[in-house]
């Protein structure tokens, strides 16, 4: 393995740990927005307020030290709130110049909230950025040295207008609120990492990402392509749909996935990185029990947990409520106690037909019955 | 006529009511009482209960809204054989306009019973 390849992998494993100092079970968000830059694809975030949407991608950029935009768009924002005012002093002289600086035009990050209620300008001008990384408007053309735009929003848009727009997020990635089990966690490192995360250094900055990029284009995906057809051809017998751009970008995240595990050949074991392609929660979660087999356990150096999550799929979660209940046990009887047990209880009984339990699981589900 | 079949939802809907008979039903109606938000009804035999904190007791059958019928509840696990609207339309046809859960009528852990219960909420 190439020593130069193995140390990028390493500076970026290192640059996922830092960005997540302070974040419960979110380091898996953390290592698809790494994944997504190294792909120089977008990554769109689902979920309700209060997830820490956008403290990950703020700690992704302050790690690496990168010009970070963030921004809560409304139906009533303006452009200019994004895009920067316009020059009077060049509109006295009848053109139409955009004043850039410290807005989204001038960032290697951006993260904007609520991205879907923009204008039909601010959603235009959008385009040309992710599209092209160029900003147009009047008479200003400039190239963007955007690395990356994670777009958030509570729901996927149901406008249908919204579609093409919402297609240029390649990359989604859904959250929940904390689940009750991790609660306490939540508070306790909450509060502990009150500060931000520490940077990686002047020495390995956001360059880090277009050295990793650079090596995206030259992975090799002859070993892999068949798999990948054969993936998708797969999900569409399911009806879960993927369309031909969508499919033909998704190649970007699987080699992506081989360059953060130190590799310029993509092998079955990236394959996972074709779930998050997947426009919603519902058909991710389909895709990761029909692709099965065929992107079984595996492991990536960088993307720990997004690997381990969506290959392993029921089975991670299966596994997480049985470690759950084991801490559980510990616990002295009383309400406490009973409340957190019957909370396992029910999300056994929601996730999983009990024709189907894990024997694992199985076990734990007759104890709690007799917990009662 | 069309019968009714059930098979495999995959992944499990996202629970938003619950539904328990007999002496399960007491447990969950009396556990529902001690929770904030949780609204409780009895329909005939069966006690369903609505709301994000849902109780839970052995025999409580989890159920999630139809994407393309809010109306209608069936089984986190169980798909049915017909499309939700075509579903949601014979029920309004038969019993009216309201939010329905439908389960297979004999145990709800076979893959597919020989006929539906449908529980009218108001």
């Amino acid at each position: 393995m190439d020593r130069e390849l193995v140390g990028l992998s390493r500076s970026l494993a290192e640059l996922v740990d830092r960005a997540g100092h302070g974040l419960v079970r979110r380091r898996s968000l953390v290592e698809l927005i790494v994944l997504a830059t190294v792909a120089r694809e977008h990554l769109l975030v689902i979920g309700p307020p209060g997830t820490a949407k956008s403290q990950a991608v703020r700690q992704v950029a302050a790690t690496v030290g990168d010009r970070y935009f963030e921004y809560l768009l409304g139906r009533f924002t303006e452009p200019t709130e994004l895009f920067g005012p316009i020059d009077l002093s060049e509109l006295r002289e009848g053109r139409v110049v955009v004043d850039t600086r410290a807005m989204l035009p001038e960032a290697e990050i951006a993260f904007l909230d609520e991205v879907f209620l923009g204008s039909s300008a601010i959603l235009n001008t959008l385009l040309g950025i992710l599209n092209e990384r160029v900003f147009r408007r009047g008479h200003t053309v400039r190239a963007c040295p955007l690395r990356i735009c994670v777009g958030a929003s509570n729901s996927l848009p149901t406008d249908p207008e919204l579609d093409a727009f919402a297609d240029r997020f390649l990359v989604r990635v859904f959250v929940d609120p904390m689940p009750d089990p991790h609660l306490d966690e939540l508070l306790e490192r909450g509060w502990e990492a009150s500060g931000p995360p520490s940077p990686l250094g002047p020495d390995r900055s956001g360059q880090l990402f277009d050295d990793a990029a650079a090596l995206v284009d030259r992975v090799d995906l002859t070993e892999v392509r068949a798999h990948i057809a054969q993936c998708i051809r797969l999900l569409r017998r399911h009806d879960i749909t993927m369309s031909d751009r969508r499919a033909v970008r998704a190649q970007r995240l699987i080699a992506a996935a081989a360059v953060l595990d130190g590799r310029t050949t993509a092998v079955e074991a990236d394959l996972w990185a074709l779930v998050p392609a997947i426009p919603t929660a519902v058909d991710q979660a389909r895709a990761s029990e029909i692709l099965g087999e065929r992107i079984a356990r595996t492991s990536n150096a960088v993307a720990v947990d997004a690997a381990e999550e969506i290959s392993a799929g029921l089975s991670a979660i299966a596994a997480r409520i049985a470690r759950t209940h084991a801490e559980y046990d510990k616990l002295p009887p009383g309400e406490d106690r009973i409340l957190r047990m019957e909370g396992l209880a029910r999300e056994i009984d929601a996730t999983f037909p009990r024709d189907s339990l894990p024997p694992e699981l199985a076990q734990v589900r007759a104890s709690l019955v007799d917990e009662r | 006529m069309v019968r009714l079949t059930w098979s495999r939802q995959l992944p499990a809907l996202p629970a938003v009511a619950g539904a328990a008979r007999s002496r399960a039903g007491r447990t969950l109606a009396d556990k529902a009482a001690r929770r904030e938000g949780v609204l409780v009804d009895q329909i005939g035999e069966w006690t369903v209960v609505r709301g994000d904190d849902l109780p839970w007791t052995d025999g409580v059958v989890y159920l999630g809204v139809m994407p393309e019928a809010p109306r209608v509840l069936v089984p986190v696990h169980r798909r049915p054989s017909v499309p939700g609207e075509v579903l949601a339309a014979a029920i309004r046809q038969r019993v009216g306009i309201g939010t329905v859960a439908v389960l297979p009528s004999d145990s709800v852990n076979d893959a597919s019973g020989p006929g539906v219960l449908v529980l009218l909420s108001s």
